[in-house]
């Protein structure tokens, strides 16, 4: 069973609130690359009901206090890491309250919205993060929320046009005409973001 | 497209000292304004520099790959070569990229055309880490009418904008050699760890991983780490 089945098992089973936080979140909008890896964000209250359905599954629990993070170990699938508190600094609460469901081959998902996708990723900022919001903004770019995205990204103080202009340069090698994307989306960014 | 001039390397070259203006690039290189437009067009184009109101900078691309050793630009320059001219396919109905694959090992076999699996869809069958978002292969040229034809037949058709293609093809004068994994001609791990610095965002990671067994060594401009089983 893979490591997402897993955890939206537990989620059911210990009727968890969560919100899937990493690349399984870009699922509601294209099929497009994952690790096996699963980043969620789910109410600190509901941890440990979901901790005692994970060790029932043979996962072992370990806490990065650094990177503030419940890690959920199986030594042949993988890591499940849980997040309670912020992720990027965005409130958990805040992930789980604009989170959306999607059905992925018949099963029930919480992903967070796609303006906070793009805000924790750009947070994170590695090369796969940044690969991960170039397929957002090509997929919805005139779609996004971009006064909450320009709203938020002034809290968390961060580069928003600069950040999104420099992911668009990791552009799937799936595209049509890639220059002439890389531009287009330069030029919307440009325009939709204020700082 | 062709592959990087003497003109292009050196508007690179100077670049590596900062962002220049254009007309500044014009009298280093010593050719007309007119000339390092179109060059710095081409470079835009492969994602080697970015313009910003007559400005010209490095693209993180190229500051990545002057990091790196000398035989790894070189190799990556003659890759990203080989990767430009491509077709983009959608098929008819949503299905995985195992069936894409299927397709295209089916149609080798039956019309004895040439293949390479390539770029992401050969990492994953290498490292079974980033699923891939679609086949990717070199085929030849000479097949490239062939190809098209067959995959019509199955119900492919040319991408349209806005859309993530499920194969990609690059027509090439010859196909890459190959290994079999599982019956599926890959190019090899030096190849597709050439592609994925050529390609950044995911393809770097699908670099890291493969970097492993290779034995090479990526020197990263951004933070980056493998976190789950590879690792």
């Amino acid at each position: 069973m893979l490591l997402l089945d897993d955890f939206i098992l537990a989620c059911q089973k210990s009727n968890a609130k969560y919100a899937l936080v990493g690349a399984w979140a870009l699922i509601q909008i294209t099929r497009y690359r994952t690790t096996h890896d699963v980043d969620a964000a789910v109410l600190k209250t509901d941890l440990w009901k979901l901790r005692e359905k994970f060790e029932e599954i043979g996962y072992f629990y370990l806490y990065n206090p650094r990177l503030e993070k419940h890690e959920f170990k199986h030594t042949e699938k993988g890591d499940i890491d849980v997040y309670t508190e912020k992720i990027g600094g965005i409130p958990i609460e805040q992930l789980i309250d604009r989170a959306s469901t999607i059905v992925l081959e018949g099963q029930s998902l919480r992903c967070v919205s796609p303006e906070d996708l793009i805000l924790v990723k750009l947070v994170a900022g590695r090369e796969r993060d940044m690969a991960d919001i170039a397929v957002v903004l090509y997929h919805l770019i005139e779609k996004l929320d971009w006064n909450y995205l320009n709203e938020e990204a002034r809290k968390l103080d961060i580069k928003l046009k600069e950040g999104l202009i420099n992911c668009v340069q990791r552009l799937p090698i799936t595209v049509p005409n890639p220059p002439k994307v890389r531009k287009q989306l330069t030029e919307r960014i440009n325009d939709l973001s204020k700082s | 497209m062709k592959n990087l001039d003497d003109l292009e390397f050196s508007i690179l070259f100077y670049l590596q000292e900062g962002t220049q203006r254009i007309r500044t690039l014009s009298s280093l290189v010593g050719v007309p304004m007119s000339t390092v437009y179109r060059k710095i067009g081409e470079l835009e184009e492969r994602n080697w520099v970015n313009v910003r109101n007559r400005e010209v900078s490095l693209s993180e691309k190229a500051v990545l790959l002057l990091k790196q050793k000398f035989e790894v630009v070189v190799g990556v320059i003659h890759v990203e070569h080989q990767m430009l001219n491509k077709i983009l396919l959608k098929a008819s109905q949503p299905s995985g990229w195992e069936q894409q694959i299927k397709v295209v090992v089916e149609i080798s076999e039956s019309e004895s055309l040439d293949y390479a699996i390539a770029a992401e869809t050969a990492a994953y069958l290498y490292t079974g880490y980033q699923t891939p978002s679609a086949c990717i292969a070199y085929i030849r040229e000479k097949d490239k009418k062939t190809w098209i034809q067959f995959l019509k037949e199955r119900g492919y058709r040319q991408n349209s904008e806005g859309e993530l293609a499920d194969i990609v093809l690059f027509s090439v004068r010859s196909v890459p050699q190959t290994i079999s994994l599982n019956g599926v001609k890959c190019v090899s791990r030096k190849r597709v760890f050439l592609e994925g610095l050529s390609l950044m965002g995911r393809g770097l990671l699908d670099s890291l991983v493969i970097s492993k067994s290779l034995e090479e060594r990526i020197f990263l401009t951004v933070p980056e780490e493998l976190t789950d089983v590879v690792a």
